[in-house]
């Protein structure tokens, strides 16, 4: 990949996640000028706020676990349009926080969050065809799709994806050892 | 003599290196990393995780149950032992729930590490939901199971070490479960709250109350626990900024070899931080002073000058420096409240308590008074086939370990006609002057010898300092005109045996600990004409002897911060 005259895409897509990986891409603040002049174009990110990809995306960023239909198709879509996909944050890594929905049946879960919740006042379960539909387990990213990269963190650091990044563009093998792997 | 070669160097082994070590001690001991999870200092080998797999002329071997053997050739590190730690560790990891972003002890968690060893950034299949009850009945222990990785550190240590045998596991396979007594909840088994358990677990799933969160680059310290005569080698963790001590671990490498219990592992933690928070607020009822050694001397003269008739008593509380200067200073005068013997210095050491084939306890709740003897003698008991027998006891974790359950002295006499022989007796000073010559009675042909145990934790070093010390009967001694002086960190003793009321309207000078219990007795005190409080011996360097005649010390840890006079 290394040729700094071509343009090289990087696209972004947010599944069951907090953005708080999102929150630490941005974080890479200066360093995002950097990658621009290395040629980087942010397509489909938070800074088109586009939500469907080009086609031909040269990196494509994942946060979140797959949940729902919706997701699924999207982490699919992501998978047919980039060429290499990373997975971003514990969430899209290993599942994450949102598994912790997978010790309970769809239907407890449902009956408690819109019956039985306290805070909840008119006991109504949303049925609009609009509304991507529940999957039994949540699923880590690397369940639906094959995954070049993986970057677990609650969130990563922003240096860290800096730096995997700037390897991929920089046509260098990324490593993450030391203290650029970390799962907190 | 064996020979081997690890990575391509050679060792000459001699027999004796080869007994009692195992492959993977070995390699510790000669510098070679290879990791490990279910091993913990001296606890028997298992071979439950498999991270520590070596390759011996190309075959994988568990090192930490392969016994040395001439001829091997080890490789420790190499990509396929690599892959394979890291297949193992993945299991683990995917089982149960290893998400440390919420996890109490991320980022000093030695699962967590053999993590980032391993370089695992994703686990390679889906991961596996079973849902198990979080335990939170017990007072300073959480136990959550779902981070458990059934390495059954905990299970030894309770059994092999602490000689409690409260935990155990349950089921089989994937399902297999760490419980208490069968199936209890923690809080209500028979837990005596020793904390080893939570030491040793390698994971976030039994966990101290009290320091949740609060681990992150903690210091250690070694001292030893001053609390009862036993005197067990601790690790004393205080946070980075010095300003308040995370935990208290028992110290594996000292001659108590890891033994605590939950005096210093939680009582003391808890008082502690009660302490710290006394000292901000402001209590002026009485003449205050706060005392360290460097003015306790002239302090002390300038009491003495002005008194005409007084009496000191004072008890093992205070370390041998203090002990030296009362002893300098009011010379004749000095008394305790329970009386001490010379015999202490007599007794068996660790090694020697545990070959005795029969034990004998007599009063005393080990547990309650002296837990590091306690587990000494379960263990050996339990694990050792030895003989048990006791005499006034009523805590079940002893009499349901004893061949016999007596209640009068006079049973002993039945021992006589049995096989056992080579008993060790164990009670307390006061109990063994009473009782002493009425063994010697009762046994007439048996060998035994007597493990006594004082009754405050520094009375040896009284034996050593106070040159000419009373016991006799105290009340005897006590008429209206004396001025009382007393020596003590904990007054709840001097108060139980009803000290106070005989001497309720003698003119009284306190030496004692600001705590909430001795402030709580001292209200109830008349007459007080001065009090003064003595340094925590967490916040005083200073020596003791414990019951086994070694002098011991205790670490001011935090050095910098300690008491200043008020
Ligand atoms: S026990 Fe260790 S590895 Fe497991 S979640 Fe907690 S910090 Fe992470
Ligand atoms: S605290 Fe001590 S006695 Fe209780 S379960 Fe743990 S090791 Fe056993
Ligand atoms: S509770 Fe901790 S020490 Fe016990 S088996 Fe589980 S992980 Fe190991």
């Amino acid at each position: 990949m290394k040729n700094t005259k071509k343009e090289i895409k990087i696209s972004t897509i947010w599944c069951e996640g907090c953005s708080g990986c999102h929150m630490s891409f941005l974080d890479m603040d200066e360093r995002l000028i950097d990658l621009i002049k290395k040629g980087v174009v942010f397509s489909a990110s938070p800074f088109t706020d586009l939500k469907i990809p080009e086609d031909d995306v040269d990196i494509g960023i994942i946060e979140g676990s797959v949940a729902t239909d919706t997701q699924e198709e999207e982490v699919k879509m992501m998978r047919e349009k980039c060429k290499i996909i990373i997975a971003i944050g514990d969430c899209a890594v290993f599942g994450g926080i949102p598994t912790m929905r997978n010790y309970y049946k769809i239907d407890e879960l449902s009956k408690r969050v819109y019956h039985e919740a306290e805070s909840n006042a008119n006991k109504h379960y949303p049925n609009s065809k609009d509304i991507s539909k529940l999957l039994p387990r949540v699923k880590a990213v690397n369940e639906v799709i094959k995954v070049d990269y993986y970057i677990p963190g609650c969130p990563p650091n922003a240096d860290i994806i800096f730096y995997i990044l700037n390897e991929l563009i920089e046509g260098r093998e990324p490593k993450l050892e030391n203290e650029k792997l970390t799962y907190e | 003599m064996i020979n081997l070669t690890i990575n391509g160097k050679s060792y000459n082994i001699s027999q004796e290196q080869v007994e009692n070590r195992t492959l993977w001690q070995f390699l510790k001991d000669n510098g070679y990393y290879v990791p490990i999870l279910c091993n913990y200092e001296n606890l028997k080998p298992v071979g439950r995780c498999r991270l520590c797999v070596v390759k011996d002329r190309g075959r994988i071997k568990t090192s930490c149950i392969a016994p040395l053997e001439n001829g091997m050739e080890i490789i420790t590190d190499d990509p396929d032992l690599r892959k394979y730690r890291k297949w193992a560790l993945q299991f683990l990891f995917s089982e149960r729930n290893h998400y440390c972003m919420y996890c109490a002890i991320t980022s000093h968690c030695e699962f967590q590490n053999l993590g980032y060893y391993t370089k695992l950034d994703h686990f390679s299949f889906p991961t596996f939901f079973n849902k198990y009850e979080l335990d939170n009945s017990h007072n300073h222990i959480l136990f959550d199971n779902n981070r458990c990785v059934l390495c059954d550190r905990c299970v030894r240590v309770c059994s092999e070490i602490a000689g409690h045998f409260v935990l155990e596991t349950i089921n089989k396979g994937i399902e297999r479960l760490v419980v208490a007594d069968g199936g209890k909840k923690l809080g209500e088994s028979s837990c005596v709250s020793c904390g080893l358990c939570v030491q040793v677990c390698p994971t976030g799933t039994l966990l101290d109350k009290y320091s949740l969160y609060l681990d992150k680059n903690s210091i250690d310290f070694n001292s030893y626990c001053y609390l009862c005569p036993v005197g067990c080698g601790i690790k004393i963790y205080i946070n980075k900024n010095k300003d308040y001590i995370v935990k208290i671990h028992s110290d594996f490498n000292s001659f108590s070899n890891g033994l605590i219990c939950y005096k210093i592992r939680y009582q003391e933690l808890l008082n502690y931080r009660l302490f710290k928070a006394q000292q901000y607020q402001q209590n002026n009822k009485l003449n205050e002073y706060y005392l360290d050694n460097n003015n306790l001397k002239d302090f002390l003269y300038s009491i003495i000058t002005n008194l005409k008739d007084f009496l000191v008593i004072l008890d093992g509380t205070l370390l041998n420096q203090e002990l030296k200067l009362i002893n300098d200073i009011f010379k004749n005068n000095v008394y305790t409240y329970y009386p001490i013997t010379k015999d202490i210095l007599n007794n068996p050491d660790f090694k020697e308590i545990e070959e005795f084939q029969n034990y004998i306890i007599i009063n005393v709740d080990l547990d309650k008074d002296y837990g590091a003897i306690g587990s000494l003698i379960k263990r050996n008991v339990k694990l050792k086939n030895k003989n048990l027998i006791t005499l006034n006891l009523n805590n079940p974790n002893y009499t349901n370990l004893s061949k016999l359950n007596i209640n009068n002295i006079n049973d002993l006499k039945k021992l006589n006609d049995t096989l056992y022989d080579n008993f060790l007796f164990i009670l307390n000073a006061i109990d063994y002057i009473q009782l002493k010559d009425d063994i010697k009675d009762l046994l007439t042909n048996k060998n035994y010898r007597f493990l006594i145990l004082p009754i405050k934790t520094n009375d040896v070093g009284i034996i050593y300092f106070i040159n000419n010390l009373n016991t006799i009967n105290l009340s005897l001694k006590i008429n209206d005109n004396k001025t009382i002086i007393i020596f003590s960190r904990d007054l709840k003793n001097i108060k139980e045996i009803n000290l106070f009321k005989i001497i309720q309207n003698n003119s009284k000078i306190i030496f004692t600990l600001k705590d909430y219990e001795n402030l709580e007795i001292l209200n109830n005190l008349k007459n007080i004409k001065l009090l003064v409080y003595l340094p925590h011996l967490l916040n005083f360097s200073g020596n003791f002897y414990n019951m086994f005649n070694m002098l011991l010390k205790t670490e001011n840890i935090f050095k910098e911060l300690s008491l200043k006079d008020k």
